[in-house]
């Protein structure tokens, strides 16, 4: 037997295996994403304007600075427009300072996110809800980060999104680890992943039409529990 | 044309069945085919054998699939007239499936074992059983389909070098059940 003989007798292989729509109409299901992840720009930077009118009328004309710690946030959407998140009284401050290597230089703190919305700058704890953003400090890798994605994951039924520092830090995952955390950040808001009331996850039983691989779900429900922990252990959170 | 229609004309040996088939299927078929063949003159040789394969079997097979069916048939006569006219056409452009796969083999490609091809197929059949979705996905789009691999990683979500790494821990797998089953030595 030779290659030759192999890749013949893959085309025999049960048809149940195979699937047979054309590569560039799944590629083209795709879009969607891209789709959200214009909307969540939209919404980012209709979020600026809402800081940028109250910072304009500010309720009681006298800028509130607090010590709270300043955060300096891009998207990765591959387009050269920062966006910025801090207190909304010291907005003005960052939304005219988007040059990372100036808040460097004064020590402001990095982080790297696409952030729809600020509620929670606290490390998991209590109570979150779907779409609070966490402080999560430290738990980029260079793996991830250089190619930087939506730091986002499932937890139970609720997304949240990551705040993350944008610092090295070699952190050893395992594959499954990655598999899952990579695959939650490509398709967010397809997850279907939920945590019932005896804290086992399962999946949903209906898909989101937009998602051309359900059946890769099915692959990850068994990673999923062992690499959240592995995710949780990692950043510390009970 | 909807398959329903398109069968009951191959059925009735229609003569309009054939053009029907090539204009719902055509760019289809040529697609598959020139991912293998790659020459414009080979795909037309392989596309006419096509036809001619589905209009003489559905006259007496029963096919509840039929884009599956094309797609298999053509896939198939595709890599038979690559396999038969390798060595003197294509002997300077070897599709890079044909590469990867001889990892399946390593050094030991001479030594061959007979092996029925129906073995073969229940033996990848079974290997692909205890394969995870994901993973038999990505093999199968690469080696059914003959995606490329940038194409796959686009569609699955993952990078380039993920599905590569993938594929390559799926053909070492199948290298050693191939060798458990005795199909190469």
């Amino acid at each position: 037997m030779n290659s030759a003989q192999l890749l013949r007798a893959i085309g025999d292989i049960d048809p149940v295996y195979v699937d047979v729509t054309p590569i560039e109409e799944l590629i083209r299901k795709k879009k969607p994403i891209a789709w959200i992840k214009w909307c969540s720009v939209a919404a980012c930077l209709a979020l600026m304007a809402g800081c940028g009118w109250r910072i304009v009328f500010p309720k009681d004309n006298t800028p509130v600075l607090d010590d709270s710690p300043r955060y300096y946030a891009s998207h990765s959407f591959g387009f050269d427009s920062p966006y910025t998140y801090c207190t909304l009284a010291e907005a003005s401050e960052l939304i005219v300072v988007a040059d990372v290597e100036s808040l460097a230089e004064e020590n402001v703190p990095l982080y790297m996110s696409n952030i729809v919305s600020v509620k929670v700058r606290e490390v998991l704890k209590g109570d979150v809800h779907n779409g609070d953003v966490l402080l999560v400090e430290d738990l980029t890798s260079s793996e991830y980060m250089h190619d930087p994605d939506i730091p986002m994951m499932q937890y139970g039924n609720r997304v949240l999104l990551f705040l993350v520092k944008e610092t090295i830090v070699e952190y050893t995952l395992s594959d499954e680890t990655k598999t899952v955390y990579g695959f939650t950040q490509t398709y967010p808001h397809l997850g279907r992943f939920f945590l019932d009331e005896d804290g086992k996850y399962h999946e949903a039983d209906t898909y989101s039409e937009n998602f051309p691989y359900p059946h890769s779900w099915r692959v990850f429900a068994d990673y999923m529990p062992r690499a959240l922990d592995e995710i949780k252990d990692l950043i510390g959170i009970e | 044309m909807d398959d329903r229609e398109l069968l009951e004309l191959l059925r009735a040996r229609s003569e309009s069945a054939v053009s029907a088939l090539s204009d719902t299927y055509g760019a289809y078929c040529r697609t598959i085919a020139f991912r293998i063949l790659q020459n414009d003159e080979d795909v037309q040789e392989c596309l006419n054998d096509v036809y001619w394969k589905i209009w003489t079997v559905t006259a007496t097979k029963d096919i509840h699939d039929l884009k599956y069916y094309v797609a298999s048939v053509t896939r198939n006569t595709a890599v038979d007239m690559y396999n038969k006219n390798k060595a003197e056409r294509y002997a300077e452009r070897e599709l890079a499936v044909f590469e990867e796969l001889q990892e399946c083999f390593g050094s030991c490609d001479d030594v061959v074992a007979l092996t029925d091809a129906i073995v073969i197929t229940d033996t990848l059949n079974a290997f692909l059983a205890t394969l995870p979705t994901q993973e038999r996905w990505v093999f199968m789009r690469r080696y059914w389909n003959m995606d490329g691999i940038r194409q796959i990683a686009s569609a699955c979500g993952k990078r380039e070098d993920a599905v590569r790494k993938m594929l390559s821990r799926t053909r070492q797998k199948l290298k050693i059940q191939l060798e458990k089953e005795g199909i190469i030595l």
